[in-house]
């Protein structure tokens, strides 16, 4: 019931996607959007779209989780295709009262490439190859310049990393929550909404009076090791750029300059 | 209740890069009527055959047998004919609802009404019983796992830890269940504690000779409340036997990451070293009775 959480999911690897530094990570992703939107043409867009695949081939994460991932928007895609085939000037062929228009169907493909890539290119650099503990670190130096103006930069980035740190906690609760009261006989899937929103009332205390003790041990080990909150705590492990850092950053560079002048020069020559 | 498993296997997290099988093509039969032991190392599979033998998990291929019948076959047939996605989308078979009670580690854990009586009273009624049995029942399980009736109208969450644990076992034993599962009832409690509730679910055991089928790490448990023990090893079946058998042979509990209990191991040197007084001995009465052969025999 509860397997098919992606959120935060990280796959373990040592792919070349897996070794590039968080932030720099988090850099290429929104170069990379911002190169999806910017691509104008069918040529440049089927460019970052094989760009995206090249990623995911080379983190190693299987296609079919890719795919996995895509699927609770497989209604908004099927959604915004059909929507956006049956408006346009350019009439293809009709079926019946229905007139389906060329544009309409570039337009179409260009929304159903642009989510696609979206999502599959964001899921494979952040939550897929990078480890949550990662992400909040990357997020927090990222955000630093912040803690000039006052915002607490550091204190989001705990409770960020908490919050993911337990989601797996919970969920494997739930599901022992589940099985035990199942086997007090709980019925979660006869009845109307009324009476299975009901059902639920025997998971949902337990797991809140759970929620609560875990957070209040975790608070006091957490005092116990003398945490405070303030200047001059080090990392562990402290993020470093490497040179492949950089070179990846060269690429996305690279790429995202020629996405905006190719058009030019094939749009000069046509 | 007889249970036979038949090629049993369980992968969790299927065609992912975390599967892993937890149970792999397991054959074995748990007898009517007595204590069954599961032991195994941590991830030996224990725990997931205890749900699937409850029908809590659908197995990912071989079949359960309870009392001859298949637990998930009829499913299967009506789903062919129906098509039903949404039943063949349930992990788990109706089937043996209420025929196996399971009392997991932490059972305190499930609690979540206003009163001790009306969780107690949970599984009863979800068992749509009538009122009266219910309270019959209540009253029966709250006496047998020690919690007094003025505690009834007392919320849960204002219980002690160890009365907690005791309430929720109450609300297994109240449903009366023909097969009734163990798996680490007594953990995180003090020696006294874990042979209260185990020695007190055992002596239930005894008075309403169901089928028991209790999982622990601890050969210590095992050789005080089991009569017949399954050792597992990597999900696989391992070793099946009374205790005596099992403990006698220390060398391949080892290979399983066992241990057998010191009193076992002492003898079992000692024999090595030519002082050979049984194999089987496991507590303090069999010990002396093996000492007092070594040293010639005779009444004491």
């Amino acid at each position: 019931m509860l397997n098919d959480v992606t959120l935060g999911q990280y796959f373990p690897g040592e792919s070349a996607i897996h070794k590039l530094d968080p932030r720099m990570k988090i850099i290429i992703t929104i170069i990379y959007i911002t190169a999806i939107f910017m691509a104008k043409n069918i040529y440049v867009l089927s460019g970052v779209f094989a760009v995206n695949i090249v990623i995911i081939a080379l983190s190693g994460i299987p296609f079919i989780i890719i795919l996995k991932a895509l699927k609770p928007l497989a209604f908004i895609i099927a959604f915004t295709f059909i929507i956006n085939i049956f408006s346009g000037e350019i009439p293809l062929f009709e079926i019946g009262f229905m007139r389906i228009y060329l544009d309409g169907l570039v337009n179409a493909v260009f929304v159903v490439v642009r989510i696609a890539g979206l999502v599959s290119a964001t899921s494979v650099f952040i939550s897929y190859t990078t480890s949550p503990a990662m992400l909040t670190d990357a997020i927090e130096r990222l955000l630093s310049p912040l803690k000039k103006i006052k915002v607490p930069v550091h204190e989001f980035a705990m409770m960020m990393t908490l919050a993911l740190r337990f989601i797996p906690t919970l969920i494997e609760e739930t599901e022992k929550i589940i099985n035990a009261q199942k086997a007090r006989g709980a019925d979660f899937y006869s009845g109307n909404i009324l009476k299975r929103a009901k059902a639920l009332i025997p998971v949902l205390i337990p797991l809140i009076v759970s929620a609560f003790r875990r957070a209040d041990e975790l608070a006091t080990s957490m005092e116990c090791r003398c945490y405070r909150v303030g200047e001059g705590r080090t990392k562990m492990k402290s993020l470093k750029y490497s040179a492949g850092d950089f070179a990846a950053l060269g690429l996305a560079a690279a790429f995202i300059t020629a996405i905006i002048i190719l058009p030019e020069i094939i749009g000069g020559i046509g | 209740m007889r249970i036979e498993c038949k090629n049993l296997s369980y992968i969790y997290g299927q065609r992912t890069p975390f599967e892993k099988t937890a149970l792999d093509n397991i054959n074995i039969s748990i007898e009517s009527g007595i204590v069954t032991g599961l032991i195994g190392h941590t991830g030996s599979g224990k725990s997931t055959l205890a749900l699937l033998i409850c029908g809590l998990l659908r197995p990912t291929s071989g079949s359960i047998f309870i009392d001859g019948e298949e637990l998930y076959k009829a499913e299967k047939d009506g789903n062919k004919k129906r098509r039903g996605i949404k039943k063949s989308n349930r992990k788990s078979s109706e089937k043996m609802k209420f025929k196996a009670g399971i009392i997991f580690q932490y059972p305190e854990y499930q609690l979540f009404e206003e009163t001790v009586y009306k969780d107690i009273a949970y599984g009863p009624s979800n068992m749509g019983l009538s009122r009266e049995e219910i309270d019959r029942r209540v009253r029966d399980a709250a006496e047998f796992a020690g919690i007094d009736s003025n505690l009834f109208e007392a919320s849960p969450f204002e219980l002690s830890g160890g009365q907690r644990r005791r309430a929720a076992i109450a609300g297994i034993i109240a449903m009366d269940p023909p097969v009734l599962i163990l798996d680490e009832p007594a953990a995180g409690l003090d020696p006294r504690g874990r042979s209260e509730i185990l020695g007190g679910l055992r002596e239930y055991q005894k008075i309403t000779k169901k089928t028991m089928i209790m999982i622990s790490h601890s050969m210590e448990d095992m050789a005080k409340y089991a009569d017949k023990v399954h050792v597992l090893k990597n999900g696989a079946a391992y070793l099946y036997g009374t205790i005596e058998e099992v403990f006698s042979r220390a060398g391949d509990l080892k290979k399983a990451s066992l241990d057998v209990p010191q009193i076992t191991n002492l003898f079992l040197e000692l024999g090595e070293r030519g002082l050979e007084a049984g194999c089987g001995v496991y507590d303090i009465k069999k010990a002396r009775d093996g000492i007092i052969k070594l040293l010639g025999g005779g009444e004491y």
